[in-house]
């Protein structure tokens, strides 16, 4: 008896220790060195497919739905999404990844994520040339004529060779395409909203300079005294009253001769954070913004506690304050000087690491992804015959090509939703678009000037407006794409001054006098100084004369 | 006298005999074994990354060696100094205030009488700790907002004129962080101790109470004495965080205003290693942090035991 008991004791911490053991192991699933793993009936590009492919996005789909479904059926190619619980640009997930030899057959990450560079450095990926000259010809004329040149131009690194596909790249090419269509500002530029019933009471004054502002919104909060004169979030004004910025048209450095400097050396930069001392001095600006998430901020403004709010253009459509149902939103007109800048870096990044397990196959899906027909396919959804055809949110169709509307990429028309889909959509956006499921979560590659020829509307009067309003004040520098390695002497320095601005900046809005403004102003600029900011001026001037001369013979 | 002779006997036999004689027990005990070396003592090893240039493309192994670089840098940075001078403070404050919160707490609902008001004051006092910070800092933010019920309610009774900025005044961070710290742990924390007064012998009690003790008296003398065992080992226990912790406080709670009271070790790591990537040098952080935790387990655990007579080993 003791014997058994003995028996079965060392069985079960047998057993458990198995359990352990395997819960510790891999599936080993992604650790398929592509030049091995193929088989004939993958190579001949019939076989069903599954490619493991992270996101570093939230947001990204599982590819499950019915868009996905219908492209796996086209290509016989599906994939396992591994994405993050919220969006990881700092590349903890792919750090992991790189230490633990997993990396997945495809990433599709933000441009600016921080481990694209070690993934590039440290040889782990594919070079984008090689694949395209060996599994993809037809993918370069592609990408030359439809996307813009600069997609195989402008990413190379110091090898020469391009290791990533961009999209939502501003190319040539879709700049044209945008400004034809009215669709060159988007809706998210920082904007000053007002409630139309505060403003319309003191006779809607001219908004167009800070004094001029200052003056309304002291005469609103005089009316309303119970109210919030301005609110916005942390996420706005921690750090560099980032909202305030374009309204003040400050560039992302400041350039003086050959010289780039830090923008707190811009005279421009001094006058916002001047303007946001004057608000706070008047009780206009309070710690509120600087203190609230976006939840706290948008719950307050939907009370109706605030009489400005920091948001964008899309406010003309949020429900009205609660405390009057018969007012809304609207955008106030921006400062004389606004200016929007932009360093085109793209917005996604797909690469394909050494461990994908069928370049080729991975390469021809791409080929597909990037064409027309692809992009239609993903983005636009089941083609119909014409506006009323439409069955369900599943099936479509969800667009038809509208004849009467040229377009410059599809002969037969402008992609247009069939007009139920297009119902939907406006009846509840997340919702339909999730159950299509096709789009942006499951975006590989996107051709901006095709994909968004569906949501563009030159007839659209307020969104020309808009447009004409909001289109010239945008600047794009891509000079300024500077790369510096957060974690090198650059980086430390860069993250100890942006560590002190987020000090010194409340100290300077909040400052109990003008004296005090200058004197603190005065000492933020020295301790810049010692945190050695000449020394990364130095490296931005470098980098800075490089990219002229690299955009200049491109 | 049977006891002795075993222990003695058991003493002098070779350790591989009495492993033997164990061998059940032992094989029991090999997977958490296997789990403590994989996961708890083999990733020591990747300290060594606190004194190299860490490539993770490279790896440890072929990462270049610095020194105490890393170290040296850590001792001159300023932020380092607050951030460890914020962590010990409140620590400190919570081994003083909070810690022994949930043994009074325990105390008070012992000597509750009415036994449904008891369970509903036990059970009330843990939900708290099922919500997650995230949540509580969100409640908190809002209730007391300069428009929230708390400064609100004040402004009514007349208690004040113009609404507190809680969340901005530095010289309130510390006080706020150890109220939510109590509300939300000391109901949790109380269980603990419950059960060991569930396991006082009520003889002692009922002797007591014939020699004339009082409610106050049979706390002082029966209760508390029984209690200190299990207090000095939970305190040996915490005084190793003396050095870590309160980063959701830090997080969700600290902003600009309040940075000077508000950012500890923990937030700074996180930035150095997560955030800009330095892994070495956050490595260097912790593991400084986790040298001052062993010192200071170390000497508590002395101290404990010439003081109570109490060691954890």
């Amino acid at each position: 008896m003791k014997a058994s008991f003995k028996n079965l004791s060392v069985l079960i911490a047998a057993c458990m220790s198995l359990v352990l053991a395997a819960g510790c192991a891999g599936t080993g699933s992604n650790q398929t060195d592509g030049t091995k793993a193929t088989n004939g009936a993958e190579v001949d590009g019939s076989a069903p497919l599954t490619l493991s492919l992270y996101s570093d996005r939230a947001w990204y789909g599982d590819w499950s739905g019915p868009g996905a479904k219908r492209i796996q059926a086209k290509t016989g190619i599906g994939f396992n999404v591994k994405k993050p619980v919220q969006d990881d640009g700092d590349g903890k997930d792919i750090s992991l990844m790189i230490a633990s030899n997993s990396l997945p057959d495809v990433l599709v990450v933000d441009a600016g994520n921080k481990m694209l560079q070690q993934l590039i450095d440290g040889n782990y990926l594919y070079s984008m040339d090689e694949l395209i000259d060996q599994y993809a010809p037809k993918l370069r004329s592609v990408l030359d004529e439809q996307y813009g040149p600069e997609l195989l131009t402008n990413f190379k690194e110091k090898d020469g060779k391009t290791y990533k596909l961009v999209s939502g790249y501003q190319t040539e090419k879709y700049l044209e395409e945008a400004k034809k269509n009215a669709g060159l500002a988007p809706v998210w530029l920082p904007q000053l909203i007002v409630r139309k019933d505060y403003y319309d009471e003191i006779g809607r004054p001219d908004t167009s300079s800070p004094e001029k502002y200052i003056a309304a919104l002291e005469q609103m909060a005089k009316n309303h005294p119970d109210k919030i004169p301005y609110l916005g979030d942390k996420s706005q004004h921690t750090g560099n009253l980032s909202w305030f910025e374009p309204q003040f048209g400050i560039e992302p450095y400041y350039v003086t001769g050959d010289d780039v400097k830090n923008k707190i050396y811009d005279s421009k930069w001094k006058d916002m954070i001047k303007f946001g001392f004057e608000l706070a001095s008047k009780g206009l600006l309070t710690k509120e913004s600087f203190v609230n998430t976006n939840d706290v901020t948008a719950q307050k403004v939907a009370a109706g506690d605030s009489i400005v709010w920091a948001y964008n253009s899309t406010a003309e459509n949020s429900p009205a304050p609660k405390d009057n149902p018969d007012t809304k939103f609207e955008m106030l007109q921006p400062f004389s000087t606004y200016m929007a800048p932009t360093i085109p870096t793209g917005w996604l990044a797909l690469v394909i690491p050494k461990s994908n397990k069928n370049p080729e196959r991975t390469m021809k899906l791409l080929e597909y992804a990037a064409s027309k027909e692809g992009q239609a396919d993903f983005f636009f959804g089941a083609e119909g015959q014409g506006e009323a055809d439409f069955k369900d949110l599943a099936n479509g169709p969800h667009f038809y090509y509208d004849s009467s509307v040229p377009n410059d990429y599809f002969p037969q028309g402008k992609p247009t939703y069939t007009k139920d889909f297009s119902d939907a959509l406006n009846k509840d956006w997340g919702g339909t678009w999730s159950q299509v499921g096709f789009g942006e979560p499951i975006v590989l590659l996107a051709n901006w000037s095709v994909s968004n020829t569906v949501q563009w509307n030159p007839k659209d009067e307020k969104r020309v407006a808009y447009d004409k309003l909001m289109s010239p004040r945008m600047k794009f520098f891509p000079e300024f794409n500077f790369k510096i390695d957060s974690a090198s002497e650059f980086g430390v320095i860069d993250a100890k001054l942006n560590s002190a601005r987020e000090d010194y900046v409340t100290k300077l809005v909040f400052a109990s006098s003008e004296a005090e403004f200058e004197a603190t102003f005065n000492s933020f600029l020295k301790v810049a100084e010692q945190l050695g900011v000449a020394k990364l001026e130095a490296e931005y001037t470098r980098q800075y004369a490089e990219m002229k001369q690299k955009l200049g013979n491109s | 006298m049977h006891k002795t002779d075993t222990h003695h006997e058991r003493k002098g036999r070779h350790w591989t005999t009495v492993f033997k004689s164990q061998l059940t027990l032992q094989m029991m005990i090999l997977p958490s074994m296997i789990f403590l070396i994989i996961f708890a003592y083999i990733p020591i090893a990747g300290n060594v990354i606190a004194f190299q240039q860490f490539n993770l493309t490279t790896g440890f192994l072929k990462s270049p060696f610095i020194g105490l670089a890393n170290f040296t840098e850590m001792f001159s940075d300023p932020t380092f100094y607050m951030a460890m001078r914020n962590t010990v403070i409140l620590s400190l404050l919570n081994m003083v205030i909070v810690f022994p919160a949930p043994l009074l707490f325990a105390l008070i609902i012992n000597e509750i009488p009415f036994l449904r008001f008891r369970k509903f004051v036990q059970t009330s006092s843990y939900l708290p700790n099922f919500i997650s910070f995230s949540m509580v800092a969100s409640m908190w933010i809002f209730l007391l907002d300069p428009k929230g019920m708390v400064n609100q309610s004040m402004l009514l009774l007349n208690m004040i004129q113009h609404p507190i900025e809680f969340w901005t005044e530095p010289g309130l961070f510390r006080p706020l962080s150890i109220m939510i710290s109590i509300w939300k742990g000391v109901g949790w924390g109380a269980i603990i101790y419950l059960a060991a007064i569930s396991g006082i012998n009520p003889d002692l009690y009922e002797a007591a109470k014939m020699d004339g003790a009082g409610r106050v008296k049979r706390i002082i003398h029966i209760t508390l004495p029984s209690l200190i065992p299990l207090f000095s080992i939970l305190f040996i226990l915490n005084i190793g965080t003396l050095f870590s912790g309160n980063l959701d406080q830090s997080v969700l709670l600290g902003n600009s205003f309040n940075k000077e009271t508000s950012y500890v070790i923990e937030y700074y790591s996180l930035q150095m290693g997560l955030e800009l990537t330095r892994y070495s040098y956050a490595t260097a952080v912790s593991f400084f942090q986790s040298t001052m935790a062993i010192l200071l387990v170390l000497i508590a655990n002395w101290f404990s035991g010439k003081v109570s007579g109490n060691r954890l080993f």
